[in-house]
């Protein structure tokens, strides 16, 4: 899905270099009406596994367009893959016996070979209430029985089954049923779903967890980070706070209960004790970006700590740099401040992004770093100092790092406001839900669900402020979900 | 809600069903033109057990007496996750070989303790009490297969499956087990077993 | 032994054969071949006969080859104060070899007031005839980033990875050809070629004391149940109820019912016919363990694992080491990959103070015996905090760890006299190395990550008791060699690409189609 993230940047960054890749824009010059192109754009593992490598489709491709390919620029690139593609269509990548045109028009995945049209015998006016699963249209019973089990985590009584088959307003029941599920502790308790979907972007170890239940090297305790995320998450809440809040949160395990509080430094310190204790002041948080736990285990030791950068981008925006996905190239980097020699031509491919994306996180402390001691560090602060400590390990470069960034094309000047943009970036909407609908569909949206997954996430933004709740009414509403 | 499909499954579609008169629709649905389905983790199949063999989950599976099978020994197998302790984040992206095994070895305990006990008293029996009986009856037998796939699968029975279930009994375990209560035990034990583990119990 | 067992990291699945038995009635208008298995070449039917045996370390955090076997001498450095570079008193040099071994003793473990005694130099003595250094310049600084490109040589080859191009070459014959024991990190990660046979990827094992008991459906359950009765019933399930079910008939053709079903048939009768679940079992009953009560045996070999790894009950990484003998001993696997974990683990109840001072003094050392750390928390990682002695524990601790496999496989005959260990390449794999300076004249210090390093390779089949490359002592840098002659070139560096070619080779893989460079001398060239 990232590559759609990829061709949309190129619009958000007037004048800026070729954002890449240019392969999603010319598959949809080639195939406008593919069901895959009514998202946007396709995604990558059209052609690509992990990229650069490619599947079956792409080795097509690649020797359609021939070895001379490394050579050419972005233009000549996208024409030629074009014509590259329109060559390949009467070929079958997969061996599944149709072909990539037809499976592209179909909008079932020319590389899957367990991917292709099926006849369906759905004609019109036929009566199919005794199937069992109406595979020709949305289907209550069989939404009641997914849904129940994804959210609420128990099967449907043949009781229940029964009523929403004889139900005159069957999806009122199912949103009726949804409500009640997203109360469950399944949903929203400590180690339910909605925490459990936090496991990527926190990445707990209990080693070194602080709090209850500590681990024999307490850093921090993650769970501060588990609450925010779950209570950004629910009960109608705005989810952009999980890159903006200010506050934190306690959670109640008997209510299932989510509420966030606000505490000083200090008050935290006094509370909770040295080894937990918040340490961030208000005016200086954004969100999951600035938890002890997040910059303990991503900024570490580090001058220009780009792994906590990296992480927040591939989290909340869906990119992932090591994939060459997001890559928006910003002019005049990487300044390379700390001398790491990532300024090198096969280093500043990534980290022309990378670098300008990362600066705003550098006034951060993780554990320490630098030539101070450690046991004089105040981990998981924000020190505009800190810097400072870095000179004899990094050079004298490092104390010109700004701390103002880009993120996504557009200048940031601290880290608060790199939360704010990323939150309101078409990016985290998409991102966001794309982690739903991967819980609710078991993998990422098919070709041919582009379209319905794009007027999802657009919902998400544009008309339900934000609320995963409102979105996850649309998402059990959809053929995709509702079609067995 | 449009039908769901494109127009070129739509040519894929048998064309000649385009010219064959309207019918009535088959009774067996047609198969999904996306067929797509998701596996219940180990915990989920857990409390599943749980509540159609009325036991505890921590009275399902363990391993040699002390682990756990789903919570501890099989965790990752069976597609749950421990990012804090094991530093699995996510489910398994797809089943290891193992897996179809370590759900078995949950269902057959599971489900020969339900055996035991309500063999062991039949006035409580939850499930086998009608086959504690000295003469076990063939409509006895159906009974238990349809009170199986009402509590496992939260549906009645079809004829076909009460049908193969009860000639599993006679044409297999029979010959077998001479025994009539330990046949009986025996074929309650398996029984629960291929229901609980079917693919329509373990996935969704 | 406390329960449950040790951390271990992602799973990977298998597939033996496909096994279509979920057709829909509706059937597709074309005949789909719904999980395509890669072709199987007569290559590797022939080397499956032949095998090789591929063991990965996941030295997890940065092991930096400066700090053991390319340890630089103070003396013969000129800027010794300011670098990573030893008093000559600690660096030794082992005979007949060009490898240096660092033995240290300090007193505490960074932070971690206890004392630590490590030891390089008996494992060089032991082993330098079948070890290889490498040089190579990795490419990220990033830990997944990192381990990743250490198996994948940065995607050159489709983005398969040592293990997998291992078990393709070498696994169709086994079980389980491809496992990864925990603590793999990125170095477990699944390659990027869905085009390899599934059964290539990576099968995790996350509580190898436990694991074994999902091999078998029946065995060591609390109750006995005849094995044919429940053979029956599941040919019932498999073969009549399931394929009868709406719930088939409408999902059928998913890929995962497809996956469900193979595995439920040949990969599933393999594994229970071959009785294999007592033969994995590394731990012999006890109370803790009480296998016997559930009617199985203490596995035999018990006894000889708990003497070569003698800290079997508390360090997982141990218990790793001995599955990963047993599963090559048995012909389970082809390549099993293995590695200390990034949690803290001491022995016993210790009050660690971690926040103390750096330096403890002398006289408090004796609260605590060297040996109670048995895992620093973030393995070669805590680097960051105290490089030096955490570089000089952790070396000492995956030197011990191979010490213990290579005298098992040399031990156990292969066939007609030659010994496992005659085909067995362990690789020291590592995210990247570590910086290589430090505040003038300290004796502890934190590193942070570095793209210059090198690689321990341990096997006959790699170019033993060479150094490829060097070290220059001025600037701590490793630099690299002429592939085919293997002598040092100080002008260039060594590309993941290549290092990943020379590894591939010397294990007997064909790498023509790959298009990778020829690295002959990183072979042993036989007579």
């Amino acid at each position: 899905m990232a590559c759609i993230f990829a061709v949309v940047a190129v619009s958000l960054v007037p004048g800026s270099a070729a954002a890449r890749p240019s392969g999603p824009a010319a598959f949809c010059e080639a195939f406008p009406e593919a069901p895959a192109c009514e998202g946007g754009a396709p995604s990558c593992d059209t052609c690509h596994t992990t990229p650069p490598a490619v599947n079956a489709l792409g080795r097509q491709l690649e020797d359609a367009l021939g070895p001379e390919r490394h050579t050419w620029d972005d233009s000549t690139f996208s024409t030629r893959l074009e014509e590259a593609l329109r060559e390949i269509e009467s070929l079958d990548a997969d061996g599944d016996g149709v072909d990539n045109g037809a499976e592209i028009a179909a909008g079932t995945i020319p590389s899957d070979a367990s991917s292709h049209p099926i006849a369906a015998a759905c004609l019109d006016g036929e009566d199919r209430g005794a199937w069992s699963y109406d595979t020709c249209d949305y289907d209550p019973r069989y939404v009641l029985r997914k849904m129940q089990l994804d959210v609420c985590g128990t099967l449907p009584t043949p009781l229940e089954f029964a009523d929403i088959s004889e139900s005159a307003d069957p999806r009122a029941d199912i949103h009726e049923l949804l409500d009640e599920c997203l109360e469950t502790p399944n949903w929203r308790g400590k180690d339910g779903v909605v925490w459990n979907m936090a496991n990527t972007r926190i990445r707990p170890d209990a080693a070194t967890k602080a709090g209850d239940n500590a681990g024999d090297v307490p850093l921090g305790d993650y769970e501060d980070d588990y609450n925010l995320f779950v209570y950004t998450q629910i009960d109608g809440a705005d989810a952009r706070d999980v890159l903006t809040a200010d506050y934190f949160v306690e959670r109640d395990d008997a209510q299932t209960t989510y509420a966030p509080y606000q505490r000083t430094a200090y008050e935290d310190f006094e509370l909770r004790g040295g080894e937990a204790a918040q340490f961030v002041a208000r005016n200086r948080r954004a969100g999951m970006l600035t938890t002890r736990w997040f910059l303990v285990n991503f900024v570490m030791f580090t001058a220009i700590p780009r792994t906590a950068a990296a992480q927040a981008y591939r989290s909340y925006l869906g990119y992932d740099i090591a994939k060459m996905e997001g890559l928006i190239e910003v002019p005049a980097e990487p300044a390379d401040y700390d001398a790491k020699g990532v300024a090198e031509p096969a280093c500043a491919t990534c980290h022309a992004t990378l670098d300008p994306l990362t600066y705003p996180f550098s006034r951060y402390d993780g554990l320490g770093g630098g030539d101070r001691d450690d046991a004089d560090v105040i981990p998981g602060s924000y020190n505009p100092y800190r810097l400072e400590s870095f000179v004899v390990a990094d050079g004298p470069g490092v104390l010109d790092i700004p701390e103002n960034g880009v993120l996504l094309g557009q200048e940031v000047s601290d880290l608060r406001e790199w939360g704010e943009v990323a939150a309101n970036s078409d990016e985290f909407a998409r991102s966001t839900v794309l982690a739903y609908w991967q819980h609710f569909l078991g993998e990422p949206p098919r070709p041919d669900e582009a379209g319905e997954f794009e007027t999802l996430w657009r919902r998400f933004s544009r008309q339900h402020g934000y609320s995963i709740d409102a979105m996850l009414h649309d998402l059990v509403m959809t053929e995709a979900y509702g079609v067995p | 809600m449009s039908l769901r499909f494109s127009s070129i499954t739509f040519v894929v579609l048998l064309v000649a069903c385009k010219d064959a008169p309207a019918s009535p629709a088959p009774e067996e649905p047609a198969a999904s033109s996306k067929p797509r389905v998701r596996a219940k983790n180990g915990r989920r199949f857990a409390q599943q057990l749980s509540a159609g063999l009325e036991l505890s989950e921590d009275e399902l599976c363990s391993e040699l007496g002390l682990f756990d099978c789903v919570e501890e020994a099989h965790l990752v197998v069976m597609g749950g996750v421990d990012a804090a302790g094991l530093g699995v984040a996510v489910p398994l992206p797809v089943a290891p070989v193992t897996a179809p095994i370590a759900y078995d070895r949950v269902a057959l305990s599971a489900c020969f303790e339900r055996v035991d006990r309500d063999f062991e008293s039949p006035g409580d029996a939850a499930i086998f009490g009608a086959l504690t009986e000295s003469d076990v009856s063939q409509e006895a037998r159906e009974g238990v297969v349809s009170e199986l796939y009402l509590r496992l699968l939260h549906r009645e029975a079809t004829d076909f499956e009460r049908e193969t279930l009860c000639e599993f009994f006679t044409d297999t375990i029979v010959p077998h087990t001479p025994d009539s209560q330990e046949a009986h035990q025996q074929w309650a034990g398996l029984s629960c077993f291929a229901v609980a583990t079917s693919v329509e119990s373990l996935f969704y | 032994m406390s329960k449950p067992m040790f951390k271990q990291d992602r799973s990977r699945p298998r597939t033996l054969s496909r096994r279509n038995m979920l057709r829909a009635t509706a059937a597709a208008a074309v005949a789909p071949t719904l999980w395509l298995e890669g072709e199987h070449s007569s290559h590797a039917a022939e080397s499956a006969d032949d095998p090789r045996f591929l063991i990965v370390f996941a030295a997890d955090g940065g092991a930096s080859i400066i700090d053991s076997a390319l340890a630089i001498r103070a003396s013969e450095s000129a800027n010794a104060a300011t670098l990573n570079t030893f008093e000559d008193s600690l660096v030794h040099t082992v005979r007949d070899s060009p490898f240096r071994a660092v033995d240290l003793d300090r007193n505490d473990l960074g932070s971690i007031s206890v004392p630590v005694q490590t030891q390089q130099s008996e494992f060089i003595r032991n082993h330098h005839r079948d070890m290889m250094v490498a040089t190579w310049t990795r490419t990220s600084v990033n830990h997944a980033i990192g381990q990743r490109r250490s198996v994948t040589g940065n995607e050159a080859w489709a983005g398969r990875s040592l293990q997998e191009l291992a078990a393709l070459t070498y696994g169709e014959q086994v079980p389980i050809p491809n496992v990864h024991l925990g603590g793999a990190g990125g170095f477990g990660a699944r390659g990027t070629d869905e085009s390899l046979p599934s059964w290539c990827f990576g099968e995790t094992v996350s509580e190898p004391a436990l694991w074994p008991l999902s091999l078998d459906g029946m065995r060591g359950l609390s109750r006995d149940l005849p094995r044919d009765l429940v053979s029956e019933a599941r040919a019932l399930r498999n073969d009549v109820l399931d394929p009868s079910s709406d719930f088939a008939k409408v999902f059928g053709e998913s890929r995962r019912l497809q996956h469900w079903q193979s595995l439920r048939g040949e990969p599933q009768q393999r594994l229970e016919s071959s009785g294999l679940l007592e033969k994995l079992l590394v731990f012999g009953h006890s109370e803790d363990y009480p296998i016997e009560s559930y009617g199985l045996a203490t596995n035999p070999e018990s006894t000889r694992l708990r003497e070569v790894f003698p800290n079997l009950d508390n360090d997982p990484f141990e218990t790793q080491a001995a599955m990963a003998y047993l599963m090559l001993e048995h012909r389970v696997a082809t390549t099993v990959t293995l590695g200390p974990s990034s949690d803290f683990i001491a022995r016993g109840d210790l009050d660690i103070d971690f926040y103390g001072d750096s330096e403890m003094p002398a006289d408090d050392a004796a609260q605590f015996a060297a040996g109670d750390i048995i895992n620093p928390p973030l393995a070669f990682d805590f680097s960051h905090q105290a490089h030096r002695s955490t570089q000089a524990f952790m070396w000492d601790r995956v030197y011990k760890a191979a010490d213990g496999l290579i005298r098992l496989l040399k031990a156990r005959e292969f066939r007609n006299g030659e010994s496992f260990w005659d085909r067995t390449m362990i690789v020291i794999a590592s995210d990247f190395g570590r910086s290589k300076k430090r505040p003038e004249g300290a004796r502890e210090f934190g590193t942070a990550h570095d793209l210059n390093n090198g690689m321990v390779v341990l096997s006959p089949m790699v170019a033993g008791n060479r150094v490829l490359g060097g070290v220059d002592p001025d600037t701590a840098m490793t630099y690299g060699f002429d592939p085919l002659s293997g002598e040092p070139r100080p002008g260039r560096t060594m590309t993941e690409p290549e290092i990943f070619a020379g590894l591939l080779q010397a294990l007997g893989v064909d790498t023509t189609e790959a298009g990778l460079p020829d690295m002959p001398s990183m072979r042993r060239i036989r007579a």
